[in-house]
C-alpha cells in the first residue's frame, strides 16, 4: 500500500482549475519527483497535501488514513512534513530553537508544568534539547546551534529547514525546490543529502525541483505536471524520452 | 529548598516595603508606585499576545474593565454575608480572602471575555485583527456604561479598599514569573514560531489557532487581575478609565520598552507611567510633551528601549525580541 | 412615513460628514497602508480653523452670512488643514521612509515651545523654547543622530497615536478646553419639499458634500495625479520605478484627505455648532469604521460606508436605544470584520505560500 495516496484530487480557485484529477502514489522509501514548468501547480499540490488548501474533489490518504481538508498542524502531526520554496525559518530564533519547535509537538508539556517548571517539564526540555542537538549534528549544524537562524548562509539555511522538517518524525517529507539558488557543486551535495535522508530516516520523499540533474539523479519515479494535469509518469529514462514532456518544457531542462 | 527561601524572602521584602513605603515617599508617590505596578501587569500580559505571539490586539482595556468591574461587583455584593460568616477570623484574613476571591473571579471573567473575543478574531491578521479588538474593547465599555448595577455613566463608588502595594507587587511578581516561565518553555517557542511565520509553524505541527487563543486568554486573565487590583485600590471605577486610549497607553508601554521583551514591558510601563505622572500638574502640556517625545522615540528608536538587546545571555533561549 | 423620510435626510447628512472624514482615512491607507489615527483630530482642527475664520473681521464685517461667507470659511479651513496634513506627513510619517532630515529640529522646536510656555507662560519664554529646541535639533542632526533601525508598521501606528494626542492636547492649549460655538454663516431658512422639511444648513451639507465627493472622484479617476495616486496605492515600489514621485503623491494624498476632513468639520459645525478640541475622537473613530465597512483603501467604499454608518446611527437613535448609539458603529465594525473583512467594496488579498 502506498504511504501517500493522492486520488482524483481537483482544486479550483474561482474559475481557474489549478489542479485537475491528480493521482500520485508514493511508496515507502520512494524518492518521488514532481516536475513541470513554472506555474504548473506543483506548489499547489504540496499545499493540498499538507493541508494549506482543501481539495474540491478527491482524497488524500496517509498510510490509509484520510487527511484531505484536515488542519495543517494535524496533518503534520500525522506524519507529513515539508520545506518551503522560499525558506521559511523562524527568523528570530536560533538554529537549535527552530528544530525544537518541530520536536515539541510530539510530546506536549502541560500548561501548569510549564508555568511552574516542574521536574517533568525540565526533563522534557532536556530530552527535546538532546534530540534536537543530535539532529543538528547529523546535518552538521550543531556548531552553529545557538546562532540566529537568519544569520546562516543560504545553503545552511536550506539544510536547517530540512533538519527541522525531519524533527517532526514524518512518514513523508515534501521538499519544495530545495536546490533553488544553489550552484552545481551544492546541488550535487544536496542530491546526495536527500538520498541519504531517505535511507537514514526510512521515509518517503516527494520532491519538487527544477534542477534536472538533481531530479534525474535522485528520483526513481517522476511525475510531470503541466497546467495542473499529469502529462507523464515513470522512471527518469522514460521521462527524458517522452515527447510530451519535452514539448511542455519547450526544449527540456 | 532554594525556591522556598526565595519566596519567603520576597514576601518579607514586600511586607516590609508595604509597611514603610508611604512614610518614606509620601502618599502621592506611593500611589504612583502602585499604579506603576498595575501597569506592569497590563504591559507584561499584553506583551504576551502582541510581542511574543505577534498578534496585534488593541482591546486590552476591555479585559482590564471586565476584571475591574467583576471583582468590584462581586466583592461588594458578598462582602457583608462573607464577613458575617467568617466573623471569627481577623479582619486582615477576611480582606485577603475577599480580595483573592474577587481576583479569581476577575481572572475567570476576563479570561472568558478573552475567549469570546479571541476565537472569532484571531482568524484575522495584522491591521484587521487590531481593528476588531479595538471594536470589541469599545463594545465592552459601552455595555458597562449601560449596566446600572455598576453605576452606569456615573461610575461605581464604595469599593472596599482591599488592595495596596503589597498585593499589587505580589501579583506583579506572579505575572512576570508566570509569563516568563511560559515564554521560556515549549509554549513560548510555539508562540514565537507563530509570530515569526505562522504558515511554517502550522506546517511543523503547531496548532496555531489553539496557541493564539491560549496566549490571548492568558493575557486577558492577567489584565483582569490588574483590573481587580485597580478597583480595590482606587475604590472608584468609571468607564472613562477604560477608553481605547488606555489600550493605546499599554501598547505604547510595550513598544517603547521593546516589543516582545519582558524586561522591556516592565521598563516601558515604568517609563510611560512615570512620564505621564511627572507632568500631571501641567494640565494639557503633559500629553503634548508626552506625545512629542513618543513620536521622536518612534522615529529614532522604533525598536524600543530594549529592542534588539538581550538582557540575559542564557545558553539556549529564544531571542524574545525580534 | 414622514418621520422615516426625515430620518433618512438626517442619516444622509450625518453620513455625508462621516464619508468626508472616511475618505481621508481610506486614501491614506491606500497609499501608505497606515491607519492615520490622527485624522479625526485634523477634522477638529478644520472646525476650529473655520471658527476663527468665521469670527474674523473679514467674514463678520464684510461678508456677513451667506454663500460667500460660507465659501471663504470652507476654503480657508480646507487650506489650513491641507497644510497641516502635509506637515504631519512630512515630519511624522515620512521619516520612517528614510527622510528624517529636519525632523529633530521640527519636533524639538515644538517641544521647546511647549516647555517654554509651560514653565514661563509668556511669549518670550515660548520664543526662547522654540529657538533652543531648533538649535539642539540641528546640532544633534549634525552630530549624526539618525534612525538606525527601519521603523516597523507598529511604530508608525504609534506615531499616528502620538500625533493624535498632540493635536488633541495641543488644541486644548491653543483653543482652550471649553467648548466654543460656531457662528451662523448660513442664514437659517426652511423649505418644504413635499412631505420633507429641510433646513438651509442640512441642504448646504448635502450639496457641499456631494460636490466634494464628485470633485474627488473626478480627481482620482480623470487626472494624472489621481492616476498616480491609484498606482501608488497598488504598489509603491512599482510606482516609483514607473517614475512617479511617490513622496509628492503621498503628500498630495494627505493634503486632499485633510482638506476633506476640514470640510467635514465645517459641515458638521453647521449642524451642531458646539466645538471643542476633543470633538474629533468619536467621529474620527466612526469614520474609520465607515472606511473599513466600505473596504479600506476604496474611495467609493468610504462614501458608502459613511452613509451606512450615518444612517444606522440616526435610525438607532430614532427608533431604538440611544444610549447604545456609540456602540452601533463598533458592532457594525466587528460584524463586518468577522464576516467580510475586506469590506463592501474591497477585494481580499491572499498570501502566497
Amino acid at each position: 500500500m502506498a504511504i501517500l495516496e493522492v486520488s482524483h484530487v481537483t482544486k479550483r480557485f474561482g474559475g481557474l482549475v489549478a489542479v485537475k484529477d491528480l493521482n500520485i502514489a508514493v511508496e515507502k522509501g520512494d524518492l518521488y519527483g514532481l516536475i513541470g514548468p513554472n506555474g504548473a501547480g506543483k506548489t499547489t499540490i504540496f499545499n493540498l497535501i499538507t493541508g494549506v488548501y482543501k481539495p474540491d474533489e478527491g482524497t488524500i490518504k496517509l498510510d490509509g488514513v484520510d487527511v484531505q481538508g484536515r488542519k495543517a498542524s494535524r496533518i503534520a502531526k500525522q506524519g507529513i512534513s515539508r520545506t518551503f520554496q522560499n525558506i521559511r525559518l523562524f527568523s528570530s530564533m536560533t538554529v537549535l530553537e527552530n528544530v525544537k519547535v518541530a520536536r515539541h509537538m510530539r510530546k506536549e508539556q502541560g500548561l501548569f508544568s510549564a508555568v511552574f517548571t516542574s521536574p517533568s517539564m525540565r526533563h522534557e526540555e532536556e530530552s527535546i534539547e538532546h534530540e534536537s542537538l543530535e539532529l543538528l549534528k547529523i546535518f552538521k549544524l550543531d556548531d552553529r546551534a545557538h546562532e540566529l537562524a537568519r544569520n546562516l548562509p543560504y545553503g545552511s539555511q536550506r539544510r536547517l529547514e530540512i533538519a527541522r522538517a525531519l524533527a517532526t518524525k514524518p512518514k513523508v517529507l515534501l521538499l519544495d525546490e530545495p536546490a533553488a539558488g544553489m550552484n552545481p557543486q551544492e546541488s550535487i551535495e544536496l542530491m546526495h543529502l536527500i538520498q541519504w535522508v531517505r535511507d537514514e530516516f526510512q521515509i518517503a520523499i516527494l520532491l519538487v525541483e527544477h534542477n534536472m540533474k538533481v531530479v534525474m539523479g535522485a528520483c526513481q519515479k517522476i511525475q510531470v505536471i503541466d497546467y495542473g494535469e499529469t502529462i507523464a509518469q515513470g522512471s527518469p529514462a522514460e521521462i527524458q524520452g517522452n515527447p510530451k514532456v519535452i514539448e511542455a518544457y519547450l526544449g527540456g531542462a | 529548598m532554594k525556591k522556598a527561601l526565595i519566596i519567603v524572602a520576597a514576601f518579607a521584602v514586600l511586607i516590609g516595603l508595604q509597611m514603610t513605603m508611604r512614610d518614606f515617599v509620601g502618599a502621592y508617590n506611593y500611589q504612583i508606585v502602585v499604579l506603576v505596578g498595575i501597569n506592569i501587569i497590563l504591559a507584561v500580559s499584553l506583551n504576551l499576545i502582541n510581542g511574543v505571539t505577534g498578534q496585534f490586539s488593541i482591546g486590552h482595556a476591555g479585559f482590564y474593565a471586565v476584571g475591574a468591574y467583576t471583582c468590584a461587583l462581586l466583592v461588594s455584593t458578598i462582602q457583608e454575608p462573607f464577613r458575617n460568616a467568617t466573623g471569627s477570623l481577623p479582619e486582615i484574613a477576611q480582606d485577603t480572602l475577599l480580595l483573592l476571591i474577587g481576583l479569581a473571579a476577575a481572572a475567570i471573567a476576563a479570561g472568558l471575555a478573552g475567549l469570546v473575543v479571541g476565537i472569532p478574531s484571531l482568524r484575522l491578521k495584522g491591521d484587521y485583527l487590531a481593528i476588531v479588538t479595538l471594536g470589541f474593547g469599545e463594545i465592552i465599555r459601552v455595555v458597562i456604561v449601560n449596566v446600572e448595577a455598576v453605576g452606569g455613566s456615573r461610575g461605581m463608588t464604595g469599593i472596599p479598599a482591599l488592595s495596596n502595594f503589597f498585593w499589587v507587587y505580589l501579583f506583579v511578581i506572579v505575572t512576570v514569573a508566570t509569563i516568563h516561565n511560559l515564554v521560556y518553555s515549549s509554549y513560548g517557542r510555539a508562540f514565537i514560531s507563530i509570530r515569526d511565520d505562522e504558515t511554517a509553524a502550522e506546517a511543523m505541527g503547531v496548532d496555531t489557532t489553539r496557541y493564539k487563543v491560549l496566549a490571548f486568554v492568558v493575557s486577558s486573565m492577567f489584565a483582569g487581575i490588574a483590573g481587580g487590583l485597580f478597583a480595590h485600590f482606587t475604590m472608584y471605577l468609571h468607564p472613562n478609565s477604560f477608553l481605547f486610549i488606555t489600550s493605546f497607553y499599554v501598547i505604547i508601554m510595550i513598544v517603547v520598552g521593546g516589543l516582545g521583551s519582558i524586561p522591556g514591558a516592565i521598563i516601558g510601563a515604568v517609563a510611560v507611567t512615570v512620564l505621564l505622572e511627572a507632568f500631571r500638574e501641567f494640565g494639557a502640556f503633559r500629553l503634548v510633551n508626552f506625545a512629542i517625545i513618543l513620536v521622536l522615540i518612534m522615529i529614532f528608536r522604533p525598536q524600543g528601549l530594549m529592542g534588539g538587546l538581550k538582557v540575559f545571555k542564557p545558553r539556549s533561549r529564544a531571542a524574545v525580541t525580534k | 412615513m414622514e418621520t422615516f423620510l426625515q430620518q433618512l435626510i438626517n442619516g444622509i447628512s450625518q453620513g455625508s460628514a462621516y464619508a468626508l472624514i472616511a475618505l481621508g482615512y481610506t486614501m491614506v491607507y491606500g497609499v501608505l497602508r497606515l491607519i492615520n489615527f490622527a485624522h479625526g483630530d485634523v477634522y477638529m482642527v478644520g472646525a476650529f480653523a473655520g471658527f476663527y475664520i468665521a469670527n474674523s473681521d473679514i467674514v463678520q464685517g464684510t461678508l456677513g452670512t451667506g454663500v460667500a461667507a460660507a465659501i471663504v470659511v470652507m476654503l480657508g479651513s480646507m487650506a489650513v488643514c491641507a497644510v497641516l496634513g502635509m506637515l504631519i506627513e512630512r515630519f511624522a510619517y515620512r521619516p520612517s521612509r528614510g527622510a528624517s532630515r529636519f525632523a529633530l529640529p521640527f519636533w524639538l522646536g515644538i517641544l521647546g515651545a511647549s516647555l517654554g510656555q509651560m514653565i514661563g507662560g509668556n511669549p518670550v519664554a515660548l520664543g526662547i523654547g522654540v529657538l533652543a529646541g531648533v538649535v539642539v535639533g540641528i546640532a544633534l542632526e549634525r552630530a549624526g543622530l539618525r534612525p538606525v533601525t527601519k521603523s516597523s508598521h507598529l511604530s508608525l501606528l504609534i506615531t499616528a497615536i502620538g500625533v493624535s494626542l498632540f493635536l488633541e492636547n495641543g488644541g486644548q492649549l491653543a483653543f482652550g478646553a471649553d467648548p466654543k460655538f460656531f457662528p451662523e454663516i448660513i442664514p437659517t431658512a426652511n423649505w418644504q419639499l413635499g412631505p420633507l422639511r429641510i433646513d438651509s444648513q442640512r441642504a448646504t451639507v448635502l450639496i457641499v458634500a456631494l460636490l466634494l465627493m464628485a470633485g474627488l472622484t473626478f480627481i482620482v479617476n480623470y487626472t494624472k495625479t489621481g492616476k498616480a495616486m491609484r498606482a501608488v496605492s497598488f504598489n509603491l515600489d512599482a510606482a516609483k520605478l514607473m517614475g512617479i514621485n511617490t513622496d509628492r503623491i503621498i503628500a498630495f494624498t494627505f493634503a486632499l484627505g485633510s482638506a476633506l476632513a476640514a470640510a467635514g468639520g465645517i459641515l458638521v459645525s453647521l449642524l451642531y455648532p458646539r466645538i471643542d478640541p476633543l470633538m474629533g475622537i468619536m467621529p474620527g473613530l466612526k469614520a474609520f469604521v465607515a472606511a473599513v465597512l466600505g473596504g479600506i483603501g476604496s474611495i467609493p467604499g468610504a462614501m458608502i460606508g459613511g452613509l451606512i454608518i450615518g444612517m444606522a446611527e440616526v435610525m438607532a437613535v430614532g427608533y431604538g436605544q440611544s444610549t447604545y448609539r456609540d456602540a452601533i458603529a463598533f458592532v457594525i465594525l466587528v460584524l463586518i470584520l468577522l464576516l467580510k473583512p475586506s469590506g463592501i467594496m474591497g477585494k481580499g488579498i491572499t498570501e502566497k505560500v
